[in-house]
């Protein structure tokens, strides 16, 4: 492995991810009890009497001493089971999935979709940012920045789905993606919203590091070399500007995976995000736990992948490695 | 000219059993086609936490199933009486204490298992088990035994009287005795099966074409699940829904004023309450008390809220309710009135005091118009704003509170002022004993008299100030027809609700 410093570094990565997880989980568990409340309220009518008070803490288990229910759920934890929700009684771990079916392909599309306006907008935006249309899209990108993505969402309902009732205003099919067109349909609105919102902070630094290649030795020294401007930024100016862009993107991922909730409250789809939101409020804990495991563990993972990526395409870690060894 | 008659009767003979054929293949068709298909998309923001009414489904469980999936041995109908349903009638013994109710024979559940007895004895027996949550546990104290001499009696024995007991036999729903999992599932009697649930999104009920009764009149009923009001709205107003059971923001009425939607203005049973702490000072003084009632103008701010909709009835009691009597003439509104009362009970210059407020609508909206209202009288009022889970732990259940804002929602809920023990501490013995005493008398006429006085007395104590009654407004498509209005207790029967 020493040969090989890219291997090196990942497995220590991996080896401090796995670390922050468990960490990050103990301190969700201990956090959710220190918040007020108590799982079994949410089961409690108006009117309930002593017993009938008991007879929920039970059924939700916090009846028992902490140190008990932190010994069931580090059993339950390791095994990768994430219980009964505590209000529905359905095993978490379906309706984790089930709900991912909706705010993975949200999230990702969204995503995409962002790159696609972000990089050609960015990189306008840096080389041509004398020109009306480059002052124009730095607006946009500014604009993009300072709207809340719900206000963007519910313009994009009141255009869409309401005037020109082309889109529906919210929602997802009752049988899911067996009906696929109703549900591509259902995804426009919000992936276009997540996509604004995202491609104008994305489309900041994209421009921003443009900027810095534009300016920089190995482009003037490529141009002198007789490549056009376009096969210099291309050939030379995209691989440099990769690296911190990686490194933004999978913070982005990340973020936009966990800020999906706005965007599912607001178009009412039945995703993580309005999972999370619902188990909070009535605190079940059995189901917070379980979203946050997955999520935290999508933006581990996400941030490895970028860093990992990152280190694969800037060659200098692995010259510096050779020159060391010789 | 023998041989071309013939030859023409035959050919008419054979057209006649052509049409003759063609009709008999339409007639089974025909047949076929009877059964609706009609899928009927209703919008509510009251998702259920789990299928089971007796372990904390909440509201929005009794809104998807009761009268749909599930069904009692009476129903309560939307114009608020009671009706028999799985129960073909009952007797009463002398005594009022024995009651034998007879089934209908030929009920199947969806699974196809026979209802008998032994259902209706598991089924009561859930609710008033120990581990039970349902809301109508206490109701059903007085029960002694449960019987079943046949398949089709089941035979109630009371400790002591219950005028009520069938009324609140309308909120037992019929179990599948050999069912398990109630919380996921539900295997019930009623004219639609419960096909799929997706949480967060829809709650899907098909027609059940075994059904024992009267069959639905659409073929399937989806419920859509929303989390706040606009997506609701913004659902109809784009056909997503054909109708929603419950509009909760008023200033979106106007949306629905063209001739494409209807809408209903009905009666609800969910009352507004500034509640106050009957235990401490200075709302266990009466004087206090009615001082805040009369410096109050709840009807400027029904108005200010709702319009033309929703109700001052000047009490918990509910016009559904047999005991119902307008009481909002008791206290008017007249701030120099309260004054004088505030100068009497020993506060010449008015008081401070904190009212806990729910954040949700219209709690905030409400707590700002009543401290603007006691501004006015020299009351100073702190608004503490409180998530749910405060205020069932700090209000509901430590009684840590002086006063506070909170909707109920059921009926024939005036009961709770007969307990001192409940939030509120309104402790009046002449009440507690009325309250009591009228469950346990032999006529209805009799019992509404009772309870009728107890409200009286519990409106001139000022126990509490009842805001305002909330509209129940469902808002439709104009070509939907056959669904309730009055939302008793959040049900919503949707077998009747036909798409011109």
């Amino acid at each position: 492995m020493n040969n090989h410093p890219l291997l090196k570094y990942l497995a220590r990565r991996l080896l401090i991810l796995v670390t922050s997880f468990a960490a990050a989980l103990v301190a969700i568990y201990v956090l959710l009890r220190i918040i007020p409340g108590d799982p079994s309220d949410s089961l409690i009518p108006i009117g309930a009497t002593p017993a009938q008070i008991l007879a929920a803490k039970h059924s939700v288990g916090t009846d028992k001493p902490l140190i008990d229910q932190f010994g069931h759920w580090l059993s339950q934890i390791v095994r990768f089971r994430f219980g009964n929700s505590y209000i529905s009684g359905s095993p978490v771990a379906p309706e984790i999935f089930a709900r991912l079916r909706i705010t993975l392909p949200l999230t990702l599309i969204a995503f995409i979709v962002a790159i696609l306006i972000a990089v050609p907008v960015g990189i306008t935006a840096a080389s041509r940012g004398q020109k009306w249309y480059g002052r124009l899209l730095n607006t946009f990108s500014q604009l993009g920045i300072a709207i809340p993505v719900f206000w963007v969402g519910l313009i994009g309902i009141y255009l869409f789905a309401l005037k020109l009732q082309i889109l529906p205003a919210g929602g997802f099919p009752a049988n899911g993606w067996s009906d696929f067109g109703g549900s591509l349909k259902s995804l426009v609105l919000p992936i276009l919203t997540i996509a604004f919102v995202m491609s104008a902070s994305l489309s900041r630094y994209i421009r921003s590091v443009t900027l810095d290649v534009l300016n920089s030795d190995f482009l003037r020294t490529s141009r002198s070399l007789g490549f056009s401007f376009r096969q210099a930024l291309w050939s030379h100016g995209v691989r440099n500007a990769a690296a911190p862009v990686i490194s933004i993107l999978g913070i982005e991922l990340a973020t936009t995976f966990v800020g999906a909730v706005v965007v599912e409250t607001v178009f009412a789809l039945p995703g993580l995000g309005s999972l999370l939101v619902k188990a909070i409020q009535e605190n079940d804990y059995a189901t917070v736990q379980g979203v946050l495991f997955v999520s935290t563990l999508i933006v581990m993972l996400s941030g490895f992948a970028a860093d990992a990526l990152q280190k694969w395409l800037d060659p200098r870690l692995n010259r510096y490695a050779n020159e060391v060894r010789a | 000219m023998k041989m071309s008659i013939s030859k023409n009767l035959r050919r008419k003979a054979f057209a006649a059993a052509i049409a003759f054929g063609v009709v008999a293949s339409l007639v089974p068709a025909a047949a076929q086609a009877a059964a609706p298909t009609t899928v009927i998309n209703v919008g509510s923001l009251y998702e259920p936490q789990n299928l089971d009414n007796t372990a904390g489904g909440g509201q929005g469980v009794t809104e998807a199933l009761n009268g749909n999936v599930y069904e009692g041995l009476f129903k309560l109908n939307d114009d608020g009486s009671v009706s028999n349903l799985l129960a073909t009638g009952y007797t009463v013994s002398p005594d009022g204490l024995t009651y034998t109710f007879k089934l209908h024979s030929g009920v199947k559940f969806a699974s196809g298992k026979p209802l008998t007895s032994a259902d209706v004895k598991f089924s009561i027996e859930k609710v008033i088990a120990p581990d039970s949550l349902s809301a109508r546990k206490s109701s059903f104290g007085p029960i002694a035994s449960i019987t079943t001499p046949d398949d089709l009696t089941v035979v109630v024995t009371l400790s002591a009287r219950s005028i009520s007991l069938i009324y609140n036999l309308s909120y037992v729903w019929i179990f599948n005795s050999t069912a398990t999992d109630f919380k996921a599932h539900a295997d019930g009697t009623g004219p639609y099966t419960f096909t799929n649930w997706v949480k967060g999104s829809t709650l899907t009920l098909t027609r059940n074409p075994s059904y024992w009764g009267t069959g639905a009149k659409n073929g399937s009923v989806v419920f859509h699940y929303f989390t706040d009001a606009t997506s609701l709205n913004n659902a109809l107003l784009t056909k997503e829904v054909d109708v929603i059971t419950s509009v909760q923001s008023p200033d979106a009425l106007s949306q629905f004023s063209s001739s494409a939607y209807k809408i209903n203005n009905g009666n609800s049973t969910t009352k507004l309450l500034l509640a106050f702490n009957d235990r401490v000072a200075p709302f266990n003084n009466k004087l206090v008390r009615q001082a805040v009632t009369s410096a109050i103008d709840r009807k400027k701010f029904l108005q200010s809220v709702w319009g033309n909709y929703g109700q001052v009835t000047g009490s918990m009691v509910p016009p559904k309710d047999p005991w119902y009597e307008d009481l909002s003439g008791v206290y008017p509104y007249n701030p120099t009135l309260a004054k004088a009362e505030l100068k009497q009970a020993g506060y010449p210059n008015g008081f401070t005091f904190r009212l806990d407020t729910p954040t949700y609508d219209p709690h905030p909206a409400a707590a700002a118009f009543i401290k603007a209202q006691l501004a006015l009288v020299g009351i100073t009022v702190n608004i503490n704003s409180v998530t749910d889970d405060q205020w069932y732990n700090n209000v509901y259940k430590a009684h840590n509170f002086v006063a506070t804002l909170q909707e109920h929602v059921n009926d024939r809920d005036l009961v709770w002022y007969g307990n001192p023990n409940f939030y509120w501490g309104y402790n009046n013995p002449a009440v507690t004993k009325l309250i009591n005493a009228s469950e346990q008398v032999k006529s209805q006429r009799t019992q509404t008299l009772d309870l009728k006085k107890a409200n009286e007395l519990i409106v001139a104590d000022a126990a509490s100030d009842w805001i305002y009654l909330y509209p129940q407004i469902v808002v439709a498509t104009s070509n939907l027809s056959g669904y309730p209005l009055n939302g008793l207790n959040s049900q919503f029967y949707a077998y009747n609700i036909v798409k011109a």
